[in-house]
Formats: C-alpha cells, structure tokens, sequence
C-alpha cells in the first residue's frame, strides 16, 4: 500500500494566494488536502459515497468562505472544522432517514465495507459506529489526523479537558472490544 | 493526562492511517473545482464585504441587472469601450453558468468531464456550442502530470466543442470524433452526452 | 426615408432586439459580459467582436433574425463561434445570416412549435447536409415529444458516415417501436465509438440498432401505443 497522507503543514502562502483569487492555488490546495480530508471523512461517516460528498462539499464551502479565512489563521484546523460539520450533517440526515423509514430491525448503516480486505478493518469501523460522533471525532482528529488538542479545540470549539475526556473514552472503548479481536486472531 | 497510545491504538492508528492512497484522485479533483467555480471566485469587493460580514447582492440578481442594461445598450448604440483587460486578481466567467448544475434533481443536465494534455500550455480553456464559445467560460485546470481537465454540466444530446491552448490555439480532442465546420471550416470535437 | 422615421425604426428593431436578449439573458450574458471584470451594473458591454464595421453587421442581422420571431442565443454564439476562431469579419457575418437562415428553415420544418433546443438541433442537422424532408419525417414520428435527441443523433449518424437514408430510417423506426430518447442517444454514442474503432458506419447502426430494437415492445405492442397506427 502506498504510504499514508502526511501531516506536514500546508505552505501559508497557499490560502492566502488562494484568498486572493488565485485559482491555481487554490487547485493545489485541494490536491495536498483531499486525501487527509477523505481520510476522516471515510472514518466518521462509515461509507465512500457519503464520505466524498462531505469532502466536495467542504472544499465548495472552502471556496466561498476564503474571505473570512483570517491570515494569520492555520488552514487545517478550519478547513477541518468545516469537514467536521459536514460530516455530521451527513450523520444526522442518515440518523433521520432511517428513523424515518424503519421500524424494529434497523440494519446496521454504520458498518461499511471500506476497505475490501482484512477483517480488522470492517472491525474497527464497527466499534467507530458504536461511538458517539464527538467521541468518534476527536478520536479520528488527535490520534489519526494528529492534530493538536489546541487545534481540535478551535475546530469543535470544546474545551481542552473534555477533549481529552472523549478521546480518552474513545481509546477505553477501542482497546476493550478491539483486544478481544486481536487476542482471536492470534 | 499520559498517552492514551498503546498497542491495540497503535493498531487501530496505522490501519486507519493507511486507510487512503497518498495522491489525491485527479477525477474528484476536477469535480471539486468545477463545483466550486460553478459560481464565480471572490471579487475585491466580495472580499470586502466579507471582511466586515456584510451579505453579499446576489449574483443572478447582479446578472439580471446587467443583462437589461446590455439590452439598453444595444438599443442606445451608443456603446462605451470594452473595459481593459481583466487584473490577475479579478474574476473570469464573472456571471453564473446558466446551466443548473448536475447536482440539481430538476436538471437532467449530465456532469461531463473533459480531458487535454499540454504540459507545455500556461491556460487551457473549453469552448463549445454549451458556453457560446467564450473563452472564459470553462478554463479547465492543470494537474501536476501536466493534464488539463474541467468538469461541466450538459444538456443531453450532440456538442460541438474543442480547446483553446494559451489564448491562441484552438486544438480539437485528440480523444474525440471530429466535427465538421460548415460555417467556419474550423475542424473541432464531438460529444454525445446520453439522457439520465 | 426620413430622419425620424429611420430612427423609429431603429429603435423598434433595437428594442425587440434588447427584448430578445433579456428573455436569452442565460445564455447571452456569460457571451457577453464574460470579457469584462466587476462589471457595474450601469456600464453596458458589447458584442466582443474587434472590428466595428463586422460588429454592427452582426448586430443587424441579429436584430432581423429577432424581428422575425427567431431566438437571439443560437446567433451570438454562432458570432462568438467565429470570433474564438479567428474567422474574417465577413464570414461570421455570413455565418451569422447562414445560421438564422437554418434556424428559420428548422422551425417551418419542425412545426407547428418547435422549442429552441429543437430549432438549434434541427438547424446543425440542416447544416450536416440532412435534407429538410428528413427533418419532418422525424417530427412526424414524434409530434407530441422533444426530437433533440433523434436529430443529434441523425446528425452524428451522417456526421460519421452513414448513408442519411439508412440513417433516418433506422433512427425512425426507433422512435416508432417506442424508444426513448436515452436509448437513441446510447445507439448515437455506440455508433460513433463503434466507427472510431473502425468498424464500417453502416455496418455499425445496423448492429447497434438491432441491439436498441431487441430491447423494446413487438411491433403490434408498439402499433397499438402509436397515435398514427402505421407500421414500422
């Protein structure tokens, strides 16, 4: 496989070329962050379909809203910030459409075929499902994205400590269910 | 509070991790600048009014308005000149596409990727019997392999269309079925884009 | 002809022209208000053709082809078709009059009330070199429903090489049997994959076509659903 979206910061100047109305720029800007963007995207909203509807739409609500990008901001906590609310949205609209249509047996939405491989994958995505979607979130941005928790703070807009508390809970969950896979498998 | 990271995280974290290819995909690229440049990029003035969160005037509002003093002008004849060519930083393809884009349920247009190489070009534009050949328009954008591409939306049916290469150069596809010019003797490209 | 009279008579034609141009504002205003920046809303923009003298050539044809009924959109691009390819003044202008004559020659063969779309296919067809008697064939088949589709296909059908008798055949009897629009459009699309690949165009619509037919209702199916009854 090849190797993972990295975390290096994005060159300043981008955005603000980007602000500027510098197109290309904002092209490059797409390419360098599409792939970390669908990366959480994937994790949070269990399916590709959805998940690359949530990053379109982020990036189109990047475009518009560049001028409220301040310039002394980092880019990647609010365009994740951005991302974030995508995701839910998408969350909520599938959350409503099957209180909607189903009653008694609801099939399990949440457990998707990502990756058309191990096992373990299909396994983790099933305790993701089972988190809830702020605990999954800043599991996904600290421990995956490796954002720092100041930054997941500007992008949720939660304060530090309970912060840590959810991701602290997320890894509680994962490790207690996930252990027991593992332990199978050997 | 410690690090939360143990094996099993350390697990979860690199399957997850390498869950997404490096590179980004060209073709969800594409669709992205073309959904993002469906509307026109922020003017000085928009960026203005941004900056103190002010709304912004419609944009179908600001076309409407200008296309019944383009009317007025032709009957007055008494035209002014062009204004001088667009800065770097002003807007091309300044009024809405007036296509709905595929995105829309009522539309049956139909979402047509275009695709030239020319790593050598500094713009590629799309021009068609769609955009009223304006150059403007659709530019398509520059991937690093040095391919151009855009994303537009288009009524079903037969298109004539070709590329125009740094301003100057109309090229057809290469990709494509030639099209005849009856009027211009211009050689271009067919697409036949199916019905939904 | 007097002063004032000439200038009535201008200013009518430049108003239905301005009226023509408001109801094609969609299309008319990225073709001409694409060259300009931030434009204020107050300063008009013109038809963006260098010369003067071929400008206002283009803009009386234009105004003419309005004054008797037919729609502005297809004409400026036809201009601005020109324009982007470089051609003399003189044959955008002839282009221009060319195009409003095929339009006018589409819509009394796509009667009673041809959409746009209907006019600006019906016109590349007559510019293809498809006889007008084919055009109405291709009505008749479809009187009540759009035939954009069945002409870009004719279109493309000749445009790569069959023969238009075979091809409006071929295409009407679909039309007849019941096929929509879409699977028109897909035998367009194969056919002109199929020639590209360098298979024989006749030899192409035939396979395609019998592909299209074995997908729809038998013809005494198909008879009995057609308003004219006639058989395929």
């Amino acid at each position: 496989m090849s190797s993972p979206p990295t975390s290096s910061p994005i060159d300043p100047s981008l955005p603000l070329r980007a602000k500027g109305g510098d197109r290309q720029a904002f092209a490059q800007l797409v390419e360098l962050c599409y792939p970390r963007s669908l990366r959480f995207a994937l994790h949070m909203v269990g399916n590709r379909e959805d998940a690359e509807e949530a990053v379109q739409d982020t990036f189109v609500r990047v475009y518009h809203h560049l001028g409220r990008f301040r310039d002394d901001g980092r880019f990647e906590p609010w365009l994740f910030r951005i991302l974030a609310n995508r995701c839910r949205t998408v969350l909520d609209k599938r959350r409503r459409h099957a209180e909607v249509i189903q009653y008694g047996d609801v099939p399990d939405r949440g457990a998707p075929t990502v990756v058309d491989g191990p096992d373990w994958m299909e396994e983790i995505h099933k305790v993701l499902a089972t988190l809830p979607v702020e605990q999954r979130e800043a599991f996904l941005l600290r421990h995956v994205e490796e954002l720092a928790y100041e930054e997941i703070s500007a992008v949720t807009g939660v304060r530090l400590s309970a912060l840590r508390m959810r991701v602290k809970r997320a890894c509680d969950v994962l490790r207690m269910r996930l252990a027991e896979v593992r332990r199978d498998d050997r | 509070m410690t690090d939360e990271r143990d094996v099993v995280i350390e697990a979860v974290r690199g399957t997850l991790r390498a869950s997404v290819a490096d590179e980004a995909d060209p073709r969800a690229v594409a669709r992205i600048l073309s959904a993002a440049w469906a509307a026109p990029a922020p003017s000085r003035w928009r960026r203005w009014l941004d900056a103190w969160h002010l709304p912004v005037v419609s944009r179908v509002g600001a076309a409407v308005v200008a296309v019944i003093a383009l009317a007025a002008g032709f009957v007055a004849r008494g035209v002014l000149p062009n204004r001088a060519v667009a800065e770097p930083m002003a807007v091309t393809g300044e009024f809405p596409v007036p296509v709905v884009p595929a995105s829309d349920p009522r539309s049956s247009a139909v979402s047509t990727q275009f695709v030239f190489e020319a790593p050598a070009a500094q713009s590629v534009a799309l021009v068609g019997d769609f955009n009223a050949w304006v150059p403007t328009a659709a530019p398509l954008v520059r991937l690093p392999s040095g391919v151009w591409t855009v994303t537009v939306p288009l009524m079903p049916g037969r298109h004539v269309y070709a590329f125009l290469v740094d301003g100057a150069r109309l090229e057809a596809d290469p990709r494509a079925s030639a099209a005849a010019d009856a009027d211009y003797g211009r050689p271009s490209s067919v697409v036949m884009v199916p019905g939904r | 002809m007097s002063i004032a009279l000439r200038l009535v008579r201008s200013s009518i034609r430049g108003a239905t022209l301005a009226v023509g141009l408001l109801l094609a504002s969609p299309i008319v205003a990225p073709a001409l208000g694409a060259q300009a920046p931030t434009v204020s809303p107050a300063q008009p923009v013109r038809l963006a053709i260098p010369d003067a003298k071929t400008r206002q050539a283009v803009e009386r044809e234009i105004a003419r082809a309005v004054g008797r009924g037919l729609p502005p959109a297809p004409l400026v691009a036809k201009a601005m078709e020109g324009v982007t390819k470089q051609a003399a003044p003189d044959r955008i202008r002839s282009a221009v009059a060319s195009q409003a004559q095929r339009l006018e020659q589409a819509r009394g063969l796509l009667a009673p009330t041809p959409s746009e779309a209907e006019l600006v296919s019906g016109a590349e067809a007559l510019a293809a070199g498809i006889p007008g008697a084919m055009l109405k064939q291709v009505r008749a088949a479809w009187p009540a429903q759009s035939v954009v589709m069945p002409l870009d296909v004719l279109t493309e059908l000749v445009a790569r090489g069959v023969p238009p008798k075979q091809a409006l055949e071929r295409v009407v009897t679909l039309m007849r049997r019941g096929a929509t629009a879409g699977q028109i459009a897909g035998l367009g699309a194969a056919v002109q994959a199929d020639v590209a690949a360098g298979l024989a165009p006749d030899a192409a619509l035939e396979v395609r076509a019998r592909g299209v037919m074995s997908l729809l209702p038998s013809p005494a199916a198909a008879a009995a659903l057609a308003p004219s009854g006639r058989r395929p």
